[in-house]
């Protein structure tokens, strides 16, 4: 079955073709729910709803453009309007401004995806947001601004202060590996 | 440090850009169970709730115009007929004249078009056919030998001008000399029955056996009769021309009402922790809710009112919960010791664990909302009235259709808090039974409109949570009302 006959099943509000439909893309959709949220459960919450709107708003997608965009950016969507609706903040660490460390592929490659999934969902929750967004989905500042209803400004400074929060934890893993990295090197030869 | 930032992207957007993990089972069937065509056309109304409470309001508008538009008419129906019977009786005299059997002639000061009959038999033997004065007029008539007979005594309010026979005899008796004999006293009278209250139908013709009823017996007819007669015409004629236009005024009532409400709830263990239900207590309270909905009454008597309706409640509820804890970590690492000089590993690989604790402090605010539809069926007391004012008592109970809790529920480690989902959350769908009551003044704007003020107390009998969630939490509500009464 083609993507067009699934998205065509769907619209028939075919049970089988929607269940196809979320077996396809539901497990990469659940990482995006992942790195906005704070927790597993409240990602699954956000994947459910996200495509419940799917399959409500799937007569409105117009086969010109990548379905996976379209579904990607419903799940965002829904992840911004969760981060809205819950003020939550969890009390934020200082974060010094001074970090400017040079990142190494070579260790930083090694990192697992569910290490680094770690890492951002310890992201302060508008560092984490920005950062998605920016780095990872492709928006603007302008786009995040609108998105987030904040200032493009807010969106280049949370994005700063994410980066460098980053490269703080990334150092600390640095730290550890680059021993074991050494031992490895030293044990090879 | 530009390069460094784009590696930073780059390595974030290389690994979790496709990153992908397995599906969850039990979020499919959580879709599919959204899925239903119940569901799906109760969140098509959520998500558009001012669609939703604009339709009600035009609903309940059009319904109330319809009423208001189908009594009015009624009304205007109803003095109309008023109108036209009025207008019938005020040529009752010459009709009773005319209507008069055989050869008896009646001669009258008017002639207009014969439309209501006096009931009278048309008979050959006046002395017979007399006694049908019931509602006609005091009328003097002869019969064919030329002897006048006596006028009928009669319980109506009509006057009749007095006749002469033709014969140029005067009536022996004259009935009608307190009278006045102007048409226009008549005028604003109605055709009557016995009782002077119902108007006869155009042309209807009263019974025999009720007119006999009446009284009307020419053989006893006197002068001092027709004096009381034309004195209660005098009264009836003054009260006649002062009717107004009557409501018909139904038992049925239709309230449409909106309000505050101040909450506040129990809420105990049954099984989870005391330090969470300590928790809750502390990090939650209510906002000033809201209350509209619609009812319809029925005045089983008097005094009594039973009323039911729909009604949809919603509180606001701010989660605060801020909770200082302690956390440990725990690191577990293997490698190996270097030997200084060499840099050669020094014996085997070995695993450290490292745990940290530490006290960290979990910061979370949100707005949660409790909504409950219910069908409220209550008894209404008057205990004051007067003729525009009454003070009421209210008491009943309420069956809940539908309750909801959204929002975030603290987490049972106390570390945060998480969103509720249908899955997860632990409240009932339904609440179940409320007690309900009140008191209320109700002011009258007219026959049909009235406005009415309302405090009430409703008192949750079932907990709203499930049982599984180790707790139970009862409502306790405060209400201040407006209301709008139409009575149909």
């Amino acid at each position: 079955m083609t993507e067009e006959e699934l998205i065509k099943g769907c619209i028939r509000e075919e049970r089988s073709c929607q269940q196809k439909l979320y077996k396809t893309y539901a497990g990469k959709m659940l990482v995006v729910c992942m790195r906005y949220t704070r927790n597993r459960q409240e990602a699954e919450d956000v994947l459910q709803d996200g495509f419940i709107r799917i399959f409500d708003n799937m007569k409105k997608f117009a086969f010109n453009g990548s379905f996976e965009g379209w579904v990607r950016r419903i799940m965002i969507n829904c992840a911004l309007r969760n981060f809205r609706k819950s003020s939550y903040q969890k009390e934020q660490i200082g974060i010094a401004d001074d970090y400017d460390i040079p990142t190494d592929a070579t260790i930083y490659d090694k990192l697992s995806e569910q290490e680094l999934l770690k890492i951002i969902d310890e992201l302060p929750e508008g560092y984490k947001m920005v950062f998605n967004l920016y780095a990872i989905e492709g928006f603007s500042h302008k786009e995040i601004a609108d998105m987030m209803e904040i200032n493009e400004g807010t969106s280049r400074s949370q994005l700063n202060k994410a980066r460098k929060y980053l490269q703080k934890k990334l150092l600390e893993i640095k730290e550890i590996e680059a021993p074991a990295q050494n031992a490895d090197k030293i044990l090879s030869e | 440090m530009s390069t460094e930032k784009n590696n930073i992207d780059e390595l974030f957007r290389h690994k979790l850009g496709d990153y992908s993990l397995e599906a969850p089972d039990h979020v499919w069937k959580a879709i599919e169970a959204r899925r239903t065509p119940l569901y799906r056309a109760i969140n098509y109304f959520k998500a558009r709730k001012g669609v939703a409470v604009l339709g009600t309001l035009l609903l309940l508008i059009g319904i109330s115009s319809a009423a208001l538009w189908y009594t009015t008419d009624s009304v205007l129906q109803e003095n109309q007929a008023e109108q036209t019977t009025t207008a019938t009786n005020t040529n009752t005299p010459i009709q009773a004249a005319n209507s008069i059997g055989g050869d008896n002639t009646v001669e009258t000061t008017r002639q207009t078009a014969p439309i209501a009959a006096i009931p009278v038999q048309p008979v050959g033997n006046i002395n017979a056919t007399q006694s049908t004065a019931n509602n006609a007029t005091s009328i003097p008539v002869k019969n064919n030998s030329g002897n006048t007979k006596p006028p009928v005594n009669t319980n109506n309010s009509e006057n009749t001008p007095t006749t002469n026979n033709s014969d140029g005899v005067n009536s022996p008796t004259e009935p009608n000399t307190n009278n006045t004999n102007n048409p226009q006293n008549i005028e604003g009278t109605l055709l009557t029955d016995d009782n002077n209250t119902n108007p006869l139908p155009q042309g209807e013709q009263p019974k025999q056996e009720d007119i006999l009823a009446a009284g009307g017996d020419i053989e006893n007819a006197d002068t001092d009769g027709a004096d009381k007669t034309a004195e209660a015409n005098k009264n009836k004629a003054q009260q006649n021309a002062t009717i107004k236009p009557v409501y018909m005024l139904g038992k049925y009532t239709f309230d449409l009402y909106g309000g505050v409400d101040f909450a506040s709830r129990s809420l105990s263990s049954n099984g989870a922790p005391q330090s969470y239900i300590q928790a809750k207590q502390n990090a939650e309270s209510f906002k000033v809710g809201k209350t509209f909905g619609f009812r319809v009454n029925y005045d089983a008597t008097k005094f009594l009112t039973v009323r039911a309706g729909l009604q949809y409640t919603q509180l606001g509820e701010k989660l605060n919960f801020e909770n200082k804890y302690n956390y440990t970590h725990i690191d577990t690492n293997t490698g190996v010791i270097l030997d200084p000089l060499t840099q050669q590993p020094i014996g085997s690989p070995i695993t450290t664990i490292d745990t940290t604790y530490g006290t960290t402090t979990a910061k979370a605010n949100a707005i949660n909302t409790i909504s409950f539809i219910d069908v409220p069926v209550q008894l209404e007391w008057k205990l004051i009235k007067t003729n525009k004012f009454s003070v009421f008592a209210t008491t009943g109970a309420a069956f809940n259709l539908r309750f909801q809790q959204d929002g975030y529920q603290i987490n049972t480690q106390l570390d945060g808090i998480h969103q509720l989902n249908t899955n997860t959350t632990p409240y009932k769908t339904t609440a179940g039974f409320t007690l309900m009551g009140g008191i209320g003044i109700n002011y009258q704007l007219s026959p049909r409109y009235s406005v009415l003020f309302e405090t009430t107390y409703r008192q949750g009998i079932n907990s709203v949570m499930k049982s599984e969630a180790g707790m139970q939490q009862t409502y306790r509500i405060f209400s201040g009302s407006f209301g709008l009464r139409y009575r149909f």
